[in-house]
């Protein structure tokens, strides 16, 4: 089997989730109380005029006689020509038009909060890994453990009192330039750099203890050659399962701290959508989100393929590789974070570092 | 108790004397290569208790020889070697010298240590896959540290790679060195670790357990090629607790127990005259096979089963070791298959107990069908022990599994004393459960382990509502009793026994509800050799006294021969030859009975020929054909047991 | 198959290297006779932070039962002509709010709030999953394969995600905010419960009990589920202090519990808005908070050390 007929199959599969998570999202907006033109009702005083001009879309697509699956066809052809219409709550501007201004703006802080996350937590896991049971490691683990029990907008507030109200350095909300960006970057790095590192640990432990590592040490290997060629390169080659969940869970919007800093990105968006009852927006965002999250677990897998010589040769016999050799509390960065363990088979123990709350934004 | 051993009589104080003239002058060294001296090991844990792991060892390799370290597990064997290359975690702490050509490897600096490692010391591990880097091409694996070493680099250190691939005999070693440790079989896989150690060209090769983890048709394959580097001069210390291998590769034999050097001396010498007494015990306990019986010999045929020969472990040593394992069958004439696979007994079919027919098994996995079991037909009669042996991936686990419906069969039936086992439910099945039990490979694994002994025991009892509370635990005293676990330690949890007595639990368990068959499952494979042969004692004896049967799953030839009535060879879930013991080991036909039989170094006598090639398949076409009475062939259409040439 | 052959040989090496330890074990014969339980617990004992840490969830969970009685005034009353007083001020130990409440009578009904939706939310998840995940764990085949496929179709869904189409949907009562909480929560329990059922029914102690006759629902009782109560302990500590957070997000999101009950994410969002004047609004809650979420933390790493022996530190 080809690469190449794998990606096809996965991006089937892809499509197919997807229509069903629609189906799901669409589904339970239908149960909201109050239809659109109840919506539409309590909107119209403030919209004004508006609704009559722009409204006749949202009635057509909408509309209290229009059957729930013509609505539902209607918006997935929208989504699939990135054409989804006009939202409840402003009817001149499309779920499009507000979900491509808000993406760059979380993309903006992710991008920044991943490579952080990244340049910090890799040293330190690694630090504590070679120095296990001396003090570093102690201490590193402590703090980390700590760390990570805190959600990130907890550590934006810390910030925001440290640096914005005792200090006054920083702006305390808004999003009006660079400086506003330190804030949430750094609150929403911390917590995935703490998992992270406890990662990179206990995966570089893991790799330390297999024979292959003692092997080369009796073929005469020095400490650091060791280390470099064959720890190091080995715990890293699943470090890509934790970077790709981390990197979505940020790019899908940090919800809470956009909330708190009024940062105007998708997360904000959604909650907006979510208050308001607005379904287009809501199907929209939620639809975004889920395709986002997919294609990067597909882009994590085929990375891994690619970096793991023994999944990507049981990808060729035709195994499915997507299951049992990743670190199965990765695929979960739900609200419950924790360790769901993997498919009863295969694979490597999650490691330790999993088991505690996920990346809870 | 380990320093009483230590300081134990005569050949012990041998290597004492070794030691002193060791000691006198830098020049007493020529001749040895290696020479070790008070080695002790010390583990520090983290609450800064310190238990010691060697106490004392002293030995010496010579140029171009061979030394076996022989021991159990936790005799400080594999720690004393890696003691030595300064491989261990730096909790522990080594103390004594090691002199490699003169130079002490324990007093070395780092980077001298380094150039010895490799260079002028190969290390080859227990198990190839974790030893090899599984991200790393053989190719990167082989000739790194020629680049570390400044050996070679480049397309030269490529072809020295090459050519040590070659030297172990694995296949197209130029395109066999750009994959991965993983796409390789087993067998090739130790013998590309083998080529990673010497392909530096180093003097010596220490061997820890290198084909434990083997079949045994691979083990020879892989002993082999070590023993052709020891005809080429390479010195060699090989760690193994098997003493056929130690006799087969070694000259000298080092026999380790808890720390201590017990016992030092020639191998033949050691074998023949052992002076220790946990040397004697070592010896006694170890199974050989013996081929030399022939079913002609009609008079063991009939013998009783506890009046023979047989138990080399209540055997003297005195007698002449050729022949240790004596005939000790019952009646085999009044029992064979039939063409159906069928016990056909003098009375006709009255006395089987079980009878399968047909079964099969198909796995659908992931990667594919997995065919574990097909078409196998076999019956066991009342307190016979049929034997089933095969190397990993026979069948033979899943074999035991639908005999006792713990795996759902794909094709046949098992018929037990009239019942259908296969399509017995509820409370039917639940009356069969109670007389078929199961013995597991890993005691500790397969009992309870939140419940005490004594509860694991009962729990059977308990589950088929037998007596009241206070009958089954008096029970369960009473079967531990049976098997030798103390009444005062009944109470006590799966994980406070030692591995021997966690299996002796595991029997009383399988007892519990007076089974007439016991399916055992490498009931001894996890235990050490003097503990197997304890086990093995309590099965017989047991059997002998209960009148089981017992279906006795195995892959240790010695072993089945020593407790099996008849025996069943299996291999890609296809039964290939099927015969009474003593005959199956006097006159096995089929071509792959006889490499099983062949690869088994025994301690005494001469290890046979051997021309079996394991990587090639076992061609499992052909039809079961009866070349005697009671004795099965699997033989291709044209009447030649075995695989066609190829 | 190979990785069998793997740790075989590992243990098998650790076994040589642990000898000494193993010697010193024997030597302490009298081993007190133990169930797991009892001894994941004196193992937790031991960890006097851990134990501190549950200790203190003891303390919080009194507080929150008693807060009707410690609070020393209504959180509902508004005084607006006592709005935004800093603390200490007439009596009002933490100040009053944007409204004139007293803050610190509002942080204990918050408390109460978190750990009421905190546990009952687990409570859910846990019992949902226990047993969808045992049931699909044991049985496999198609309820199995259903489990996998629905879990598969919720991890698209962001994390909080599905929790916020849920409050939508059934609105903003305490009852709802439960069961939206638990709802999004007790899949990746159920894999949880499901993967460990799966790790045990492979294990010749389970197939030996099969062997011994003992029924599939008797097996996953007095087999499977005890020596599931530690791992799942570990999860359910948690993911306690998960639901917390996700409480509290809701509200900060404006679609937690209904005003005027008070959460720690509505004092927060609500104290935001005059961080820079009035910062003692945010930093209360925001430090109860934090010192709840340690304690739980703190607790499940114990728990973890304490339960799951084939960590890498006991190595």
């Amino acid at each position: 089997m080809t690469v190449l007929s794998y990606l096809g199959r996965r991006l089937v599969r892809l499509v197919l989730s997807l229509i069903v998570v629609s189906i799901i999202t669409f589904g339970l907006l239908q149960l909201v109380p109050g239809s659109f033109s109840d919506l539409a009702d309590v909107g119209s005083t403030a919209l004004g005029d508006q609704t009559s001009a722009d409204g006749g879309d949202l009635v057509g697509r909408y509309g209290d006689d229009v059957p729930a699956w013509e609505q539902y066809v209607t918006f997935m052809q929208g989504l699939a020509t990135w054409d989804m219409g006009p939202t409840y709550k402003y009817p001149q501007t499309s779920v499009e038009e507000l979900i491509g201004e808000a993406f760059p703006v979380s993309l903006s802080l992710a991008v920044p909060a991943t490579l952080l996350t990244l340049v910090i937590a890799i040293p330190i896991g690694m630090l504590a890994a070679v120095k296990k049971d001396r003090l570093a490691d102690y201490g590193s683990i402590f703090t980390l453990t700590t760390i990570q029990a805190l959600p990130g907008y907890l550590f934006a507030l810390l910030l925001v009192l440290i640096f914005s109200v005792g200090l006054g350095w920083l702006p305390v909300r808004g999003w009006n330039g660079p400086e506003y960006m330190i804030i949430p970057v750094v609150a929403l790095a911390v917590q995935p750099t703490a998992q992270l590192a406890r990662y990179v640990r206990s995966s570089m432990l893991e790799a330390l203890r297999d024979e292959y590592v003692t092997a080369a040490y009796a073929k005469g290997g020095a400490k650091r050659t060791v280390l470099v060629r064959h720890v190091l390169r080995n715990s890293l080659i699943p470090l890509v399962t934790v970077v790709g969940p981390i990197f979505a869970a940020l790019a899908t919007g940090t919800v809470f701290v956009e909330v708190l800093l009024g940062i105007p990105g998708l997360g904000r968006l959604f909650t907006l959508a979510a208050r308001t009852r607005d379904m287009p927006l809501l199907m929209g965002t939620t639809l975004f989100f889920a395709a986002i999250l997919m294609v990067l677990n597909l882009i994590v897998d085929l990375t891994y393929g690619l970096l793991d010589p023994r999944i990507r040769h049981e990808q060729r016999r035709g195994g499915s590789w997507r299951r049992s050799k990743r670190p199965a509390f990765l695929r979960d960065s739900q609200v419950f974070g924790g360790d769901s363990g993997d498919d009863g088979g295969g694979g490597k123990r999650p490691p330790r570092a999993g088991a505690g709350v996920g990346v809870s934004l | 108790m380990s320093r009483n051993w230590a300081s134990g009589r005569d050949k012990h104080d041998a290597v004492h004397n070794a030691a002193s003239t060791g000691r006198v002058g830098a020049e007493a060294v020529t001749g040895a290569l290696l020479s070790v001296r008070e080695l002790a090991v010390e583990f520090r844990n983290r609450r800064g208790e310190v238990s010691a792991a060697v106490n004392r060892l002293d030995m010496e390799v010579p140029v171009g020889g061979a030394v076996a370290i022989v021991g159990e597990s936790g005799s400080g064997k594999t720690v004393s070697m890696r003691a030595m290359l300064r491989l261990l975690p730096e909790t522990a702490q080594v103390s004594g010298s090691a002199l490699l050509a003169g130079e002490d490897l324990l007093a070395l600096p780092e980077p001298k240590l380094r150039a010895v490692r490799g260079q002028q010391v190969g290390m080859v591990f227990q198990n190839a896959m974790s030893a090899l880097n599984p991200t790393r091409t053989l190719k990167v694996q082989l000739t790194e540290h020629l680049r570390w070493h400044g050996i070679a680099t480049g397309r030269e250190a490529t072809q020295r790679a090459v050519e040590a691939l070659d030297r172990v005999g694995i296949p197209e070693p130029a395109e066999r060195i750009r994959m991965y440790p993983f796409q390789l079989s087993g067998g090739q896989r130790q013998r590309a670790m083998i080529a990673m150690a010497i392909v530096a060209g180093p003097q010596l090769l220490i061997a820890d357990e290198p084909t434990t983890a083997l079949d045994v048709t691979v083990q020879r394959q892989v002993l082999d090629v070590l023993k052709q580097l020891r005809e080429d001069g390479m010195a060699t210390v090989m760690i193994t607790h098997d003493l056929g291998v130690a006799k087969y590769l070694c000259d000298e034999v080092v026999v380790m127990r808890h720390g201590d050097v017990v016992e030092s001396a020639p191998v033949r010498t050691f074998i023949t005259n052992a002076q220790h007494a946990y040397s004697q015990q070592l010896l006694d306990t170890a199974l050989d096979v013996d081929t030399t019986a022939d079913e002609r010999d009609t008079s063991f045929a009939t013998a009783d089963k506890g009046a023979t020969t047989g138990a080399p472990a209540r055997g003297a040593r005195t007698e002449v070791p050729a022949v240790n394992v004596g005939e000790q069958r019952r009646d085999v004439e009044t029992s064979r298959i039939d063409e159906s696979g069928t016990t056909v007994t003098a009375e006709g079919y009255a006395t089987e107990l079980i009878w399968a027919q047909d079964l099969a098994k198909v796995f659908h996995g992931r990667g594919g069908d997995v065919h574990a079991v097909t078409d196998v037909n076999f019956a066991i009669a009342a307190r016979e022990t049929l034997g089933v042996v095969g190397e990993s991936g026979s069948g033979k686990s899943t074999l035991a599994r639908l005999i006792t419906r713990l795996v759902e069969p794909s094709a046949g039936s098992v018929s037990f004393d009239g019942h259908d086992m296969l399509t017995a439910a509820g409370r039917e099945l639940k009356g069969l459960r109670r007389r078929v039990q199961m013995v597991f490979q890993n005691p500790y694994a397969s009992l309870l382990p939140h419940l005490t002994v004594a509860a694991n025991v009962h729990e059977p009892l308990r589950v088929h509502g037998v007596g009241s509370k206070a009958e089954r635990e008096a029970r369960a005293v009473e079967l531990l009793d049976l098997v030798g676990i103390p009444r005062e330690r009944v109470n006590q949890y799966p994980r406070q026994f030692s591995g021997g007595q966690q299996q002796r639990v595991a029997i009383a368990r399988a007892l519990a509800l007076e089974p007439e068959l016991l399916v055992c499952d490498e009931p001894t494979s996890a235990l050490d050799v003097s503990i197997q042969a304890q086990v093995l004692d309590l099965l017989e004896d047991l059997q002998s006294r209960l009148g089981l049967s017992m279906l006795f799953i195995t892959h240790n030839l010695a072993v089945a021969q020593r407790l099996c009535d008849r025996i069943i060879v299996m291999a890609s879930g296809h039964i290939m030859e099927t015969a009474s013991t003593p005959r199956l080991f006097g006159r096995p036909q089929h071509p792959y009975t006889q490499a099983l039989l062949a690869a088994v170094l025994p301690i005494h006598g001469e290890p046979p020929p051997w021309t079996h090639n394991p990587d090639v398949a076992v061609d499992t076409s052909g039809e079961l054909v009866e070349t005697s009475p009671g004795h099965w062939v699997r033989m291709s259409v044209n009447g030649r047991a075995g695989r066609p040439e190829r | 198959m190979s990785d069998g052959v793997n740790e075989l040989a590992r243990a098998g090496l650790s076994k040589d290297l642990a000898v000494g330890g193993a010697l010193g074990a024997g030597s302490g014969k009298g081993v007190r006779a133990q169930s797991e339980l009892g001894r994941g617990w004196a193992r937790f004992k031991r960890n006097k932070l851990a134990l501190g840490s549950l200790i203190f969830i003891g303390v919080l969970v009194a507080v929150a039962i008693a807060a009707p009685w410690l609070a020393p005034m209504s959180y509902t009353e508004q005084d607006l002509a006592g709005r935004l007083l800093p603390p200490l001020t007439d009596g009002h130990m933490l100040g009053t709010d944007q409204l004139g409440r007293d803050v610190f009578s509002r942080l204990l009904y918050s408390l109460r709030t978190a750990l009421m939706i905190g546990f009952s939310a687990e409570l859910v998840a846990l019992l949902v999953a226990l047993i969808i995940g045992l049931w699909a764990g044991w049985r496999g085949g198609k309820a199995e394969s259903l489990l996998m496929s629905f879990t598969d179709v919720m991890y698209a869904f962001p994390s909080y995600l599905f929790s916020v189409l849920l409050v939508v949907i059934m609105g903003r009562s305490v009852f709802a905010i439960i069961l939206a909480i638990g709802i999004a929560g007790w899949v990746t329990q159920a894999r949880l419960v499901r993967a460990q059922v799966l790790k045990m029914k492979n294990l010749e102690y389970v197939e030996a009990a099969r062997s011994i006759g003992t029924g599939g629902v008797a097996i996953t009782v007095r087999h499977i589920l005890p020596n599931a109560v530690g791992p799942l302990l570990v999860t359910t500590s948690f993911a306690i202090p998960g639901a917390i957070i996700a409480e509290s997000g809701l509200a900060l999101m404006g679609l937690g519990v209904a005003p005027p009950t008070p959460s720690w994410g509505a004092m927060i969002i609500d104290g935001y808005t005059y961080v820079l004047a009035h910062p003692h609004l945010i930093a209360a809650p925001l430090a109860l908070f934090s010192l709840t979420m340690l304690a739980f933390t703190w607790t499940g790493d114990g728990l973890r050390d304490a339960f799951d022996s084939s960590e890498e530190d006991h190595a």
